[in-house]
């Protein structure tokens, strides 16, 4: 190679001393002389076109950005009135019925058997809790019973036609 | 080509009103090197052409990225290898049925004993195709271009002592190849 500083002779080279270093291979007539311009042209016309493609994607990204900022503007901004969209009022109770729901969603499923027990006795508490002075009566009046006028009393829940229809 | 001149041609690739008389330079320096690099490599001239063609347009279009820590010819050297390598990655499936070299094969004589010599430097070619890539790569840069392993670490991005046993394994391979079909 004419090209670089002469190497320190290699002895690897001596092993294809015999071969030599010329190619087999053959290049079109005249490729050396018009490679360079051609190159050139290409790379000139490779970067003219990069160029127009660069200023392309500006200029969509651009009109991309312009055109969603104006639909941001016309969905949000546009109807920042609250008189003009009457549903903004409907916003306010909504948080309210959110939490009513979720309350009912949260009473547990009534169970079969045993567990259906527990639950009519939850809903005893919760009745009582609800009308504690109806309740109070009650249980005051039974409280003073005998035990004679308490079975008096049972008895007669039992024969009783007034009390219990289910007799007749 | 010296220091000096590769400092020229870059201030000339970096300077707007000076870039394509600079090109013009650099080309005609280093066309000749960079085609034969290429051409041992990928064996068809179309090939060749069109790597060769693609190496200095990037060295067009990137020489202001070009800090210079390294000489332009390793620079030129390691886009052209870089850009073959692509080159077999992509035509991976058509190169493989392709005869490493079909057609390409000059009829010139060369040497004194015509035939001999003919043969001989087609069964040479055939073996250093038949290499895996990075050792073809190195025997190439080594044998023909006569370049240092120091300079071929730094187009291949390699340590010296893989270098050497990457020529030394081709080198052998070749020697084996010879004895065989010669």
């Amino acid at each position: 190679m004419v090209y670089f500083k002469k190497q320190k002779k290699m002895k690897e080279n001596d092993e294809f001393k015999q071969i030599g270093k010329e190619m087999p291979y053959r290049t079109p007539a005249g490729f050396f002389e018009t490679i360079s311009g051609n190159t050139l042209q290409k790379a000139i016309q490779r970067e003219r076109i990069q160029k127009r493609n660069n200023l392309r994607r500006l200029i969509f990204s651009a009109a991309a950005s312009t055109a969603l900022v104006l639909y941001l503007g016309i969905h949000f901004i546009g109807n920042s009135d609250p008189k003009a969209d009457p549903n903004l009022f409907v916003q306010d109770s909504l948080p309210i019925n959110k939490i009513e729901i979720q309350r009912k969603i949260e009473i547990p499923e009534k169970k079969i058997g045993v567990g259906s027990k527990k639950i009519n006795a939850e809903k005893i508490v919760e009745e009582n809790l609800i009308y504690p002075a109806k309740n109070e009566v009650l249980s005051d009046v039974l409280h003073d019973l005998t035990d004679d006028e308490l079975q008096q009393i049972a008895a007669l829940d039992i024969t009783d036609p007034f009390i219990n229809e289910s007799f007749q | 080509m010296t220091g000096t001149d590769d400092a020229v041609i870059l201030r000339m690739l970096k300077d707007p009103a000076q870039r394509e008389k600079g090109f013009i330079m650099l080309m005609e320096l280093y066309k000749e090197p960079i085609y034969w690099h290429i051409r041992r490599l990928v064996v068809s001239h179309e090939d060749a052409e069109d790597i060769l063609q693609e190496t200095f347009i990037k060295v067009y279009r990137h020489a202001d990225s070009f800090r210079g820590e390294s000489k332009i010819f390793t620079w030129l050297y390691r886009i052209a290898t870089n850009e073959c390598s692509r080159h077999f990655m992509k035509n991976k499936n058509i190169l493989k049925r392709r005869s490493p070299l079909n057609g390409e094969v000059s009829g010139e004589p060369v040497g004194t004993d015509m035939e001999s010599s003919k043969e001989i430097l087609f069964k040479f070619q055939h073996a250093i195709q038949e290499l895996p890539k990075k050792q073809k790569i190195v025997f190439n840069l080594r044998y023909y271009d006569e370049l240092s392993y120091e300079e071929i670490a730094k187009i291949m991005s390699s340590s010296v002592n893989s270098l050497k046993t990457n020529y030394h394994l081709a080198s052998e391979k070749i020697k084996k190849y010879l004895i065989d079909h010669v």
